[in-house]
């Protein structure tokens, strides 16, 4: 890949804040869903198609959890973050093996990360009680902007160092020679685990199984004959 | 329609979850919207509103204006609130997250997909325009509707038969879901046939494991095991 310049540096920590905000605190505009992050990302640095192929699997990923009520759902944002930067800055070869050791690895770090959603949230927590203690009733304001700023620079913080984990066990990975890496290319291998993915999501759709079945064969039968 | 000054607190609405825990939830950002309204458009707060810090609220972001519509329409006519916020934040939640975070992703997900064949760009572009187009489109007019409609705002709700969107979306997605896999084995077919056969076992398998396992991790598991033995041949 191409050297990264110091404007793309500082567009990466104000986008990894960003997306944290939009993700936690505000906006909701959909900028930390994976495949906007991939493909902003792929964007910017010259190479949108490889960003897009880690964004699209943890999209899927992602999709599968709904943020209903106090549920903290895995911090997908991450996921489409530090992956597509990873193949972006060179550490994962496009082989099948190397992208599915990154989607591994990605998913695990996906854990902690979430974790620090869970810190932010009590930190906030904190801040109420603070007000409560307090008596303090018209801080609305300096709370919210408080929330705001904590979440940018949780991203900021928190998308950067897990990236940099990443980056640095798939170098360690690309050391190992493995005979079998190139048996598929990357795009076949990933056609055939986004087929599995798709058996997967249909579970998660809420019209009956009749209806289901039905649109599910009318759309087959179109798309094979497109 | 009544006038209403709706801007300052809509670009609000975009922050109101800054301080989200699991105390008071929304109860500080809501706070702070009911305020910023009720100022805009002149009206005091009413008697009955909990201005305390442990103010509880939770509901679906991209409806929390219907509510904020409807609370200035009763405390103009009524001078209090009672327990509208909390009954129709709940109402408006389970409606809200069903279709936005259930139906709406997966269907923007799978419209926008096709996009990559033309420009990848187009791809990013539409998924964030047909998400969006939803949000602000119930964020302005949630406004309007919940002062016009007011503690009927249900009605609303009913007479466009919001609670079977999500189904309709849901099988929108599932036919696109159709085209889009029997895309990927058509290109499978084109590469090797042996190929097809390995993509259909794995979409049943998808679908049957999908009764088990839950969480992103299992699935990470599964699809990497099932992956690995691909790639061996298997």
């Amino acid at each position: 890949m191409a050297e990264i310049t110091i404007p793309q540096i500082i567009f990466l920590f104000l986008f990894s804040g960003f997306i944290s905000v939009d993700r936690l605190a505000g906006l909701n505009i959909m900028l930390s869903r994976p495949i906007i992050i991939s493909g902003i990302i792929g964007f910017v640095f010259g190479d949108i198609y490889s960003a897009l192929m880690m964004g699209l699997i943890f999209e899927f990923i992602g999709m599968l959890e709904v943020p209903v009520g106090t549920t903290i759902t895995h911090d997908d944002t991450f996921g489409g973050y530090a992956s597509s930067l990873a193949i972006i800055f060179g550490v994962v070869n496009l082989d099948a093996i190397n992208i599915l050791a990154a989607i591994l690895i990605t998913s695990l770090l996906m854990y902690p990360v979430t974790y620090s959603d869970r810190v932010f949230r009590n930190i906030n927590r904190h801040l109420v009680k603070k007000s409560i203690y307090n008596n303090e009733n018209n801080n609305e304001k300096k709370l919210i902007t408080l929330g705001i700023i904590l979440s940018f620079f949780r991203g900021v913080l928190v998308y950067n160092i897990g990236f940099f984990f990443l980056y640095v066990l798939m170098e360690y990975f690309s050391l190992i020679e493995l005979d079998i890496a190139n048996i598929y290319d990357p795009i076949l291998a990933l056609t055939l685990i986004a087929t599995f993915m798709g058996g997967y999501l249909l579970r998660f759709l809420i019209i009956n199984r009749f209806h289901k079945i039905l649109l599910l064969g009318l759309g087959l039968l179109i798309g094979w004959f497109l | 329609m009544k006038h209403l000054v709706i801007f300052p607190t809509l670009l609000k609405s975009l922050f109101y979850q800054g301080n989200w825990n699991i105390t008071n939830m929304q109860g500080t950002g809501f706070r702070w919207l009911v305020k910023d309204f009720f100022k805009h458009n002149q009206t005091e707060l009413p008697s009955d509103f909990d201005l305390s810090p442990v103010y509880y609220f939770n509901t679906n972001p991209y409806l929390v204006t219907f509510i904020l519509g409807l609370l200035l329409k009763e405390t103009q006519m009524r001078g209090k609130i009672g327990d509208y916020d909390k009954i129709y934040a709940s109402a408006l939640a389970a409606l809200g997250d069903t279709f936005f975070w259930h139906a709406l992703r997966p269907f923007a997900f799978f419209i926008s997909l096709w996009a990559i064949l033309i420009n990848p760009v187009f791809l990013v572009i539409s998924y964030f325009v047909i998400f969006n187009i939803f949000n602000v489109v119930f964020r302005i007019l949630g406004f309007y509707y919940g002062y016009t409609f007011g503690v009927n705002v249900m009605q609303l709700f009913n007479k466009i038969k919001f609670n079977k969107w999500s189904k309709i979306y849901d099988g929108i997605t599932t036919l696109m879901a159709g085209i889009v896999i029997a895309y990927v084995i058509k290109y499978q077919y084109v590469t090797d046939s042996i190929h097809v056969i390995k993509s259909i076992l794995l979409f049943i398998v998808g679908v049957i494991i999908s009764k088990w396992v839950r969480g992103p991790l299992e699935l990470i598991i599964v699809t990497t095991i099932l992956a690995v033995l691909i790639l061996f041949g298997v």
